[in-house]
């Protein structure tokens, strides 16, 4: 009976521990956990030889010098900067790699990767990596001209103009298996660039667009060739190499970054030794974090806590030009009946269903339903009260929008655009469309895309079911979503992002441009209008002529407003926050880039 | 015992195939998986978008890409992450030992305060001790876990700046993450553990026991506890593999990277391959998991082995 028992004892004994040694793994692997980022690769002894002298120049570039190179600062030896961010990705450090959202922006907002241009607080552009740059005459090439002594991370050695075309040849021009973002779009307008020397580098231009800076020499993050021959993709693509600021010490997927100010770094030096960047998905843990001095920076955090930041002296600061103005686009327009570069029929789109259902959808075809329609879109955008989600939503920080892609603040904004709250004529036009009993109104607003506010739709909807309709939000995760939209599929309200300050008047809308069979195969916002494509087309057709791009992106501004196929609610900022009592001064660019290292601690 | 294990070994590896093949079924009926990586301004040539399709075997019946899926799977060859390009494997891999230790975390407060909290509250019937207990379990089961995650942030990390708001790195760092998931799961063991000890405490030979006059120590721990202790150690197997595969909620609010964070990121990036490798691994856990608490329960219960 005894040995019975041990025996018995001794199986149970066995599966316990089995038990217990699969919670002991987890134990155990703690420590090995906290530093599961492999080892940055082993920097190689430098094989370049100096920089050589550089050539003379080939060209006199004219057009955008640079601006002189900073003044290095001292570097003061210690100090590190936490920040909290709701995004760090994984380390992604090849170009063909990094495809739109974090992996493009993380190495670029982190100051490991850069690009060959800045944009400055007033919009301009600056040469970057770059001394100068300069379009042709003809409008068929940027030369570029680098920086000379610019030096990448762990001694992989000078910056030179095939840097230059292998990152942008390994993005999209040269790469057929690249992933990256733009790929289609950099392919679209460039050619595989030229070397001309060690310092000079062409872009032939296949299709001109008058935003060629941005475009050319903004989009793709530069790495080194040298470290990719040498190291392999493998390693070229965990191990990022860049020319920025900060070199990567570890980098843990989707949850830390560190990085140590390069000592090399051609700019402006870090006044801090150490960034160490923490991804922390959870806005109320990172509001909690920087009012706990935890972190000294946060991101992405919903305007309803600005107050409450504010009253615990933490600082907002919007120089990125961070937010971006609320609109819906009403699904299931599909006109466009050719496409926009061929005399060839577009074959019917499965969301195109001009129905009783589907009261906000037209048929150019169908003269009545299609006036009904427009009808039933313009009573949708006066029954919205923009001043009162400004107020109470945005907290009064925001601001009214009315027409999508085309922010209230610009200039030429005219006043005719304004659609007031008017709900009794909105009940009026929906009971001329002919329904006057209301319906159901679905509207996508993506749950997981930080920038799309969820209480401004809420209340959208809810301006919307006072006079008698019945919406319904529909949070399916956007790229679940996304599928419909690119088959075309989209019949209902899509709830979407349309600008910032920084979409002049004279610029081509290509997010607009989506909105026709220029975007065929790809993300398209539920319209598809011949107007939007020629917009586009005829401010790039303009490059001399700020009147005529500003007349034609007018002109279709005018005829959003008319057709009412989108409507702007409100504008919703997005402003970083700093703790004053850590951050002296921040020289914060707009756009992707944080700058960190212009920061200066108390 | 052996033809128990292995029949029981058979079901497991069983469960764990036809798991492989939902997971297939479902990453395929979400669509052409190509159209995962297209973005706004991808552009794809159809020449290309045809030869990728080849590449990634869509041009093949569907069993036979099952099979292929397979023979990769079980190679480590999951494919690389949509948004990066990573291999699925490492990405995956590397966050299971952080969930674990997560896991254990919560496991060991679960059962540090569950099971001792029931002991008393059954002992103690109708006491002080008896109602603590039992609100605690009340709390636990009622009080939503993200808005007492919040809740604790606030109280000790933002007011009385006890311990850090989120993140790893030090013990600290364990509390308050352990806490919450580990008070559900608190409450169930209090709970189980109670009704079981108030069985086992009102049975003949407890009664026997006491009337041979040993001491109430004896009685409780080492008599009725050895008793009581089957289901409560039954729903504890099951609740750690729970744990592993429940904890995206606290994963995600206290910053901690583990697995669950990994899978909610990859739903939102759409990135099937992490997604399907993270899948997998929960699989394999619960699995595992039940492996080991059937065999438990067999040397628990001789009656379930013989049958």
């Amino acid at each position: 009976m005894v040995a019975k028992l041990k025996i018995r004892l001794s199986v149970f004994g066995w599966a316990a521990f089995a038990l217990i040694a699969l919670l002991a793994f987890g134990a155990a692997a703690c420590g090995a956990a906290e530093d599961e980022t492999p080892a940055p690769t082993a920097a190689p002894a430098p094989t370049t030889a100096p920089p050589a002298a550089a050539p003379a120049p080939t060209s006199a570039p004219t057009a955008m010098p640079a601006p002189a190179a900073p003044a290095p600062a001292g570097m003061e030896q210690g100090g590190t900067l936490t920040v909290a961010m709701v995004k760090i990705g994984a380390p992604t450090g090849l170009p063909g790699k990094q495809t739109g959202g974090g992996p493009e922006q993380m190495p670029e907002r982190l100051s490991v990767m850069e690009k060959l241009i800045q944009r400055e607080v007033d919009l301009s552009y600056t040469p970057h990596l770059m001394d100068s740059y300069s379009l042709s005459d003809d409008l068929t090439s940027v030369r570029v001209t680098l920086r000379e002594g610019i030096q990448f991370h762990e001694n992989w050695g000078e910056l030179t103009a095939e840097d230059i075309k292998w990152s942008y040849g390994h993005a999209a021009l040269e790469n057929p298996e690249s992933i990256h973002g733009s790929v289609g779009f950099i392919n679209n307008h460039l050619e595989p660039l030229t070397v001309v020397d060690k310092y000079t580098v062409d872009f032939p231009i296949e299709q001109f667009t008058i935003e060629w800076e941005r475009i050319y020499l903004g989009i793709v993050n530069i790495t080194s060739k040298k470290h990719f021959d040498d190291m392999g993709e493998d390693a070229a693509l965990q191990n990022v190499i860049g020319t920025g600021a900060f070199q990567t010490v570890s980098w843990t997927a989707d949850n830390e970054f560190v990085g140590e100010a390069f000592a090399d770094y051609w700019g402006q030096k870090p006044a801090f030794s150490t960034l160490r960047a923490r991804e922390v998905g959870e806005a109320s843990t990172r509001v909690a974090q920087i009012k706990t001095g935890e972190v000294a920076i946060i991101d992405a955090v919903p305007i309803s806590f600005l107050q409450d930041l504010t009253d615990s002296g933490i600082a907002p600061n919007n120089d990125h030009i961070g937010g971006a103005q609320q609109f819906a686009g009403f699904g299931g327009n599909f006109w466009q009946s050719e496409y926009h570069d061929r005399d060839e029929a577009v074959p019917a789109r499965p969301g195109f269903k001009p129905d009783d259902e589907h009261p906000w959808i037209g048929d150019p075809n169908d003269p009545a339903r299609h006036e009904r329609a427009r009808k039933v879109r313009e009573a949708l955008a006066l029954a919205i009260d923009r001043d009162l989600i400004n107020e109470e939503v945005m907290l009064g920080v925001g601001r009214p929008e009315y027409v999508p892609y085309f922010v209230s603040v610009l200039p030429e904004h005219p006043d005719s655009w304004i659609i007031p709250y008017d709900p009794d004529r909105a009940i009026a036009l929906l009971e001329e469309a002919g329904y006057g009993g209301g319906f159901e109104i679905p509207i996508f607003v993506a749950p997981d895309i930080g920038a799309v506010n969820q209480e401004v739709w809420e209340s959208v909807a809810t301006m919307w079911a006072n006079i008698g309709l019945t919406p319904r939000i529909d949070r399916t995760a956007y790229q679940a979503f996304r599928p419909k939209l690119v088959e075309r599929k989209l019949e209902y309200l899509y709830a979407w992002l349309g600008g910032n300050e920084t979409a002049t008047m004279d610029l081509p809308r290509f997010a607009l441009a989506e909105g026709s069979t220029w975007s065929e195969g790809d993300w398209n916002w539920g319209i598809e209008i011949n107007e939007a494509f020629d917009a586009m087309e005829k401010v790039n057709a303009a490059p001399r002529d700020r009147a005529a791009r500003v007349a034609a992106n007018m002109e279709i501004g005018q005829y959003l407003f008319d057709t009412k196929l989108g409507i702007g609610v409100v504008f919703s900022p997005d402003p970083l926050y700093y703790d004053p009592d850590v951050i002296a001064s921040w020289d914060l660019k707009p756009y992707n880039r944080r700058n960190f290292e212009s920061i200066r601690l108390k | 015992m052996k033809q128990f294990l292995a029949r029981r070994l058979f079901y497991s590896l069983w469960t764990i195939l036809l798991s492989t093949m939902i997971v297939f079924a479902l990453s395929r009926m979400s669509g052409d998986p190509r159209l995962l990586y297209l973005t706004e301004y991808s552009h794809f040539e159809p020449e290309r978008w045809e030869a990728w399709g080849r590449e990634m075997g869509l041009d093949k019946p569907l069993p036979l890409q099952y099979l292929i899926w397979l023979g990769k799977a079980l190679t480590g060859d999951w494919g690389q992450s949509i948004v990066n390009g990573r291999p699925a494997f490492d990405a995956v891999m590397e966050r299971v030992p952080v969930t674990l230790q997560l896991t254990a975390g919560g496991f060991v407060f679960a059962v540090i305060v569950g099971i001792p909290l029931g002991i008393v509250s059954a002992v103690y019937r109708g006491s002080i001790w008896d109602y603590i207990g039992r609100t605690f379990a009340i709390l636990g089961q009622s009080l939503p876990a993200f808005w007492l995650a919040i809740v604790f942030i606030l109280i000790f990390s933002v007011n009385l700046e006890w311990l850090p708001t989120s993140g790893r790195g030090t013990p600290a760092h364990f509390i308050m993450p352990s806490v919450i998931l580990g008070w559900l799961a608190a409450a169930g063991f209090l709970r189980l553990t109670r009704s079981a000890m108030l069985d086992v405490m009102d049975s003949e030979f407890v009664t026997y026991a006491r009337a041979k006059g040993v001491n109430k120590f004896s009685i409780v721990w080492k008599h009725a506890l050895r008793n009581a202790i089957i289901a409560p150690l039954t729903f504890g197997g099951l609740l750690m593999a729970g744990f592993a595969t429940g904890s995206v909620l606290t994963e995600t609010i206290f910053a901690w990277p583990g697995i669950g964070l990994l899978a909610l990121n990859a739903v939102f990036n759409n990135d099937f391959p992490i997604l399907v490798g993270a899948v997998l691994v929960f699989a394999v856990i619960y699995v595992i998991a039940a492996f080991l608490i059937d065999i438990l329960y067999a040397v628990a219960d001789p009656r379930i082995r013989y049958s």
